[in-house]
């Protein structure tokens, strides 16, 4: 926890360097407040849940996503909600031999099946790791390229600043789900870069198991969508701090203007970048769930959640509501626990608050 | 003032010609000949090329620089058509896009304002109530409820609603902008079908195509909504621990007078702020309640036309889109001014 | 200033609280709107009531002098009453999605051309509910000996729906149009493509393989086709949709656009094009100058309802009046319905998984038959097709079962013949994926439709069955799916790898219909799989003169096709199509395409 300016502790330990005492502080305050908020603690609470459930999930129960059928019971009420003599049936009919025909228990298909008779409580929670994992993934993304961006615009300034604000005005210009619409569809096409990296990674070992070509390609583009946003923060939050004393002392010693740069305006905009990635987030999932909705983002089987409702669509008419019901509930569960996170991040980080 | 208004109004140029150029860039860059596209695989090779001579799309991208006119380029006819109101045909149905977009333009819009005032009135209202009675298990479910719906995937909620209201007790119906039986005897002057009813007096129109709005433009109001609602209750909670509002009540004024002329009043300046962002987002989220309610607008026929690589629609259709969104973000950035006496124009 | 604000501001508030007050007041009278329509529908309806009371509901070629008078009377309420609009409902179809044209030659989309049957009638038509041919716009047809030469002897007294008449010279237009890269009036250059025409005859005019040399007009109404070589069939290929005849002056007129949201089409057909309003619908009114029985409604409103359950819940709704191409487990839903009817049609199409014989492994006949056996047929029509169909050894429907060969393999499911195959052709765990021409490796593709189709429902869940069986024996594949405009130029490019869902509903009743369309030259181009034997034996089926000797070559050839296994047939599935029970006079064509003329609905 070294604090004084040594080279060497900075790059192991960025957001400590710098500001002496006062950050730590910070952050512990910014802790305690975040732990004795309401809305934080709930927050916390969904997010962890949901971790842990993308954690345990694919270790518990590995879902081989095709094998996992059973057609002689497609499309069944959640099984809670079945009579005996259904349960029963369904114990009969079952293609899964291993049960020797036992009678179904009322928690054997709490989320009902799909279409080809898979059981939709697994397929829901296998959502889990995939959504929290895209969302993440493409929040880390935007929020790299875009501080990148930001803070290399407010710092060097000049002509590059102009371009690079107008180029983020520009995209902010457009409706993001639309953009990123036009770029899934892009990048979907075999002859682009982006398509043969999807390919590469699908085929990942583990990341494989989350990412499917276009799922990727979907990611990158709620990405991208996402750049101009950070790199606006991290834009402000140079400018703001330039004209700072210690900003201009460090100038006044001498140090280099990168190095300032990193480790000192880097971690002071720390704050709203972090509160801004929690939120980011659930919109990332929401987002990627929507491409997925509309076809453009996961193909089945994979059981990411948009995808999975964009079939469930299909049962809406014929009056099967627990297919689309579960994984919209999931979707809005997760993105309420980020949205919560980060609400009450802001509150337990915001500086009027603290003063 | 007039000089802010004339530097705003300027200031959307240079945004406008780099949508202009991100649009058209982004659309050169997908793989494939655009004579393929029109003309199918099967087409042959004299058929394409001559296509490509009609379409003038043989032509350098950005500048000539092969001799003769420098600006007699791909992106400078885009852009001088597009100005003058050509956009084009169909590169798949041949028909002319102004043309839709004059149909389907207004249909969008027409969803996206009647949802705004449903979020601007219900949100306003919700958050003015839960700020007086804070605290109160009516506060309490409000702000929960407005939790629920800033979460809410708008395309699940749609398919939820279509299901429960059209599918299970068919209270209304699932998609269209009005019943077949009245658009048939129907002759629409502006494409809004609500406006357009009270114009011809067939107030059977307007009604039904009320009937029609109300799923699609609720689904599209809920995160709106529920983004309204929290900031009026934060801004009503902040207003009202002034001193002024002290000093009003003090006065002996009734506790609604107070509220609505004081509060609310200085309340609504940053929740103006939070309307025009939502304008965006309306515009946004109508690509996905228009495909849900299969509602002819302009977000549908833009991910029809992406689909099916339709990229002249995708062309000026997005260039249109993006023209009106930065148009009434600025229009709504001005406008603050009328809300706000303190903000000063220089 | 400001107090001015506020208190426009106020008055907007209250404007704005008064709107939203009247939404639920709007919901709540949800059933009371249609109940206050309806009396002024009824009010100036004297013609309503005169079609309700003569619509018979016995079979409709009997009332001869019934219909007309019946229609008459609703004929001039419209021109009488204007302005009241509403003096007869029209009837409410859904489609399965939008037409990308109405030019009939233009067009091989279902979805199009269900609307320009009612357009634009062809030369032949066919009678209700089969495939036998019957006189349409011409009423006798005679080939010379070798059926290279037809003549045809045109209906007298027909105008097109713009007033011209119809006679010799407009068909040669037509047919110059389709036939003659270089026609005048075919506008090539601009966007149209006549596709049809390969798949059929071969190619255009000067091609090698066309089949078509020339066609003129004898006399006034007199039309006579030269071939290149015998087409006995030629009657059937001309009944088919796609051969509608328009109007010369309005495709003169259209140019391009001709087809197109903002011109329509026009034909001789039972219907007028009167609006098409982009993304939602077709309006088509009557014909009152119909040469033969004209409409029983006034008009025909085409929906564009590209997913299958929306066009259920809008028929359960009462929205629309009938519709095809519902998915299979809606059969059970309609049935239950005092409402609603199911309408029976013969299967008369072929669902089928292609693989792309470009590819490796499955330039591999044992690959090939690998995949056919890992696939479980059964599952397949008892899953996604209710069980209701037959499981297809076969590409040629029942309708033309004398045309199957005796002794078929049928490839039945048997997962553990499958490894063994795969294991011999050198893939004993599987594999998951696909080498090109151009030796890039892929992950394997399954492409699964966008769309719902009479012979594949509902696709994307016969492709995850799909990928689930061939799991089972080791092969992995990816799933994929593109608009469907896409998908098929794709296709016919030959741009789609690996597997390939797709099918075929047949146009007229001919075996190369289903055979050479698959197996011929074109298939080439599309999957790789090129015999010319199959070519040679087909092509003389075709040509034969007596139905004995069609019949053994199409068995020989369909032998042949069946030891290839280019592509898998899977299923032959009736169509779902469902309407309400008030409606009488529908008999759907196997084909998919009939006049809505004889339709009426009591509303």
């Amino acid at each position: 926890m070294a604090t004084t300016a040594q080279p060497g502790t900075d790059r192991t330990d960025p957001t400590v360097g710098g500001l002496g005492r006062k950050p730590r502080s910070l952050w512990s305050d910014a802790r305690r407040r975040l732990f004795s908020s309401t809305v934080g603690r709930i927050g916390m609470a969904i997010c962890s849940f949901l971790i842990a459930i993308a954690i345990i999930t694919p270790l518990v129960k590995p879902l081989d996503t095709t094998l996992n059928r059973d057609t002689p019971n497609k499309l069944r009420q959640p099984s809670w909600l079945m009579s005996d003599e259904e349960l029963v049936t369904a114990g009969e009919v079952s293609g899964d031999r291993t049960r020797n025909d036992a009678p179904w228990t009322t928690f054997e298909r709490p989320f009902g099946t799909d279409q080809l008779g898979r059981d939709l409580f697994i397929r829901v929670l296998h959502g889990a790791p995939i959504s929290l994992t895209v969302g993440m993934a493409a929040v880390l993304l935007s929020v790299f390229f875009g501080s990148l961006l930001g803070l290399a615009a407010g710092f060097i300034g000049g002509v590059f600043d102009t371009v690079s604000t107008w180029v983020m005005d520009i995209m902010l210009a457009f409706p993001s789900i639309l953009l990123a619409i036009a770029l899934t569809a892009i990048s979907n096409d075999p002859r682009s870069f982006s398509y043969a990296l999807g390919e590469k990674i699908s085929n990942m070992p583990i990341l494989g198991a989350i990412f499917d070509t276009p799922l990727f390609n979907a990611m990158i583009a709620v990405a991208i969508v996402e750049i101009p946003i950070f790199g606006r923060i991290a834009r402000a939050a140079v400018i703001s701090l330039r004209g700072q004393e210690y900003v201009t002392a460090a100038e006044a010693l001498g140090v280099k203007k990168i190095r300032i740069l990193f480790r000192h305006i880097l971690p002071n905009s720390l704050t709203p970048i972090l509160v801004q990635m929690t939120l980011s987030i659930a919109t990332a999932i929401t987002s990627v769930a929507a491409l997925g909705f509309l076809g453009l983002g996961a193909q089945p089987p994979r059981p990411e959640w948009g995808s999975m409702l964009s079939t469930a669509r299909d049962y809406v008419g014929t009056g099967q509501w627990w297919y689309a019901l579960f994984p919209g509930v999931a979707i809005m569960l997760t993105v309420l626990g980020f949205n919560l996170l980060g609400d009450g991040l802001r509150d337990a980080l915001d500086p009027r608050l603290k003063a | 003032m007039a000089g802010y208004i004339l530097r705003r109004v300027l200031g959307i140029i240079p945004v406008l010609l780099g949508i202009s150029l991100l649009v058209f860039t982004l659309i050169r860059t997908i793989p494939g000949d655009f004579a393929i596209i029109a003309l199918g695989e099967r087409s042959t090779p004299e058929q394409r090329a001559a296509l490509t001579k009609r379409l003038k799309l043989d032509r350098p991208l950005f500048l000539n620089f092969e001799g003769g006119n420098v600006f007699d380029s791909q992106y400078i006819s885009f852009i001088t058509n597009f100005v003058q109101g050509d956009f084009g045909d169909s590169l798949k149905n041949q028909r002319a896009i102004s043309k839709e977009l004059g149909e389907r333009f207004p249909a969008t819009i027409e969803l996206s304002l009647v949802s705004l005032l449903i979020a601007v009135v219900l949100g306003v209202s919700a958050g003015v109530i839960s700020a007086m009675r804070r605290g109160s298990w009516l506060d309490a479910s409000t702000m929960l409820i407005a939790l629920l719906g800033v979460s809410m995937p708008i395309f699940w909620l749609g398919l939820m609603m279509q299901y429960l209201f059209g599918v299970n007790l068919k209270w209304l119906p699932l998609s269209q902008r009005l019943d077949d039986e009245l658009r048939r005897t129907f002759t629409p002057i502006t494409n809004m079908y609500v406006l357009d009813g009270l114009l011809r007096g067939r107030l059977d129109i307007t009604l039904n195509a009320l009937k029609h709005l109300i799923l699609p433009s609720v689904a599209l109001a809920t995160v709106p909504l529920a983004i309204i609602a929290r900031m009026t209750r934060s801004a009503m909670l902040e207003v009202l621990s002034q001193d002024f509002i002290r000093t009003a009540r003090a006065k002996g004024l009734r506790e609604r007078t107070t509220i609505i002329r004081h509060g609310l009043r200085n309340a609504l300046i940053p929740v103006a702020t939070v309307i025009g962002l939502q304008l965006g987002f309306l515009l946004g989220g109508a690509v996905l309640t228009e495909s849900v309610f299969g509602w002819p607008g302009i977000g549908t026929w833009l991910l029809q036309g992406i689909l099916s690589r339709d990229y002249f629609v995708v062309q000026s259709g997005v260039m249109f889109v993006a023209l009106v969104f930065v148009v009434v973000n600025t229009i709504v950035d001005i406008s603050y001014g009328f809300f706000d006496p303190r903000i000063q124009y220089k | 200033m400001s107090m001015s604000f506020l208190g426009r501001r106020k008055r907007l508030l209250a404007l704005l609280l008064t709107l939203v007050l009247l939404i639920p007041m709007i919901a709540a009278c949800g059933s009371g709107d249609t109940a206050t329509t309806a009396p002024s529908t009824s009010g100036n309806a004297t013609a309503t009531t005169g079609t309700t009371a003569t619509d018979p509901t016995a079979a409709p070629t009997e009332d001869a002098s019934a219909a007309p008078t019946a229609t008459t009377a609703a004929a001039d309420a419209p021109t009488a009453a204007p302005a009241a609009g509403e003096s007869d409902k029209f009837l409410v179809f859904g489609g399965s999605g939008e037409p990308d044209s109405l030019d009939s030659m233009d067009t091989t989309t279902g979805t199009a051309l269900i609307v320009t049957r009612q357009l634009q009638e062809s030369l032949l038509g066919f009678a209700p509910g089969t495939l036998e041919v019957i006189p349409e716009l011409a009423t006798e047809w005679t080939p010379n000996a070798d059926a290279t030469e037809w003549t045809f002897k045109l209906r007298e007294g027909v105008t097109f729906h713009d007033g011209t008449p119809f006679n010799a010279d407009a068909v040669v237009f037509n047919f110059q149009r389709l036939f003659e890269p270089d026609f005048e009036f075919g506008f090539r250059a601009e966007g149209k493509k006549y596709s049809i025409v390969p798949d059929i005859f071969g190619g255009y005019a000067g091609e090698a393989e066309s089949a078509y040399k020339s066609v003129e007009a004898v006399d006034e109404n007199t039309v006579k086709f030269t071939l290149t070589r015998p087409v006995p069939l030629l009657p059937n290929y001309l009944a088919a949709s796609y051969f509608g005849i328009s109007a010369p002056e309005a495709v003169k007129a259209g140019k391009e656009k001709y087809g197109s949201p903002e011109f329509g089409g026009a034909g001789t057909g039972p219907f007028k094009f009167e609006r098409w309003d982009a993304g939602q619908s077709v309006t088509l009114v009557r014909n009152e100058d119909y040469w033969g029985d004209k409409a029983k409604m006034p008009g025909v409103v085409v929906r564009f309802i590209s997913e299958a359950p929306q066009r259920l819940a809008e028929l359960e709704a009462g929205a629309i009046d009938f519709t095809v191409n519902l998915s299979a487990d809606s059969r059970a839903k309609i049935a239950s319905s005092a409402d609603l009817q199911v309408v029976d049609l013969e299967p008369f199409n072929i669902a089928y998984l292609s693989l792309n014989m470009n590819n490796k492994p499955f330039d591999d006949i044992r690959v090939r038959q690998a995949v056919a056996y890992a696939i479980d047929k059964q599952e397949i029509l008892d899953t996604s097709y209710s069980g209701v169909g037959s499981v297809a050894d076969d590409f040629l429907p029942d309708g033309l079962a004398d045309y199957r060969p005796g002794d078929l393999e049928s490839y039945a499911y048997d997962p553990e013949k499958a490894k063994a195959l795969l294991t011999e052709a050198g893939y004993p765990d599987g594999f998951s994926t696909m080498v090109l021409t151009d030796g890039t490796e892929l992950a394997l593709e399954l492409w699964y439709m966008p769309v719902s189709r009479p012979y594949y429902p509902d696709a994307k869940s016969v492709a995850e069955l799909y990928a689930a069986q061939l799991e089972d024996v080791g092969i992995k594949v990816e799933l994929k799916t593109e608009d469907w405009g896409v998908y098929l130029d794709n296709w016919d490019a030959g741009a789609k790898n690996g597997m390939v869902m797709l099918g075929w509903t047949g146009d007229y009743g001919d075996p190369n219909n289903f055979l050479y369309t698959h197996f011929g030259p074109g298939n080439v181009d599309e999957a790789g799989y090129s015999n010319p034997d199959v070519w040679k034996l087909l092509s003389d089926a075709g040509a034969a003169t007596s139905p004995a000797e069609s019949i053994a070559l199409f068995q020989q050839a369909g032998k042949l096709i069946n030891a290839d296994l280019p592509r898998i047939p899977i299923v032959h599935a009736p169509p779902v199509l469902a309407a309400k029970q008030s409606l009488t006079g529908w008999v759907p064509n196997p084909t998919g395409g009939e006049s809505f003329a004889p339709i009426s609905v009591t509303k």
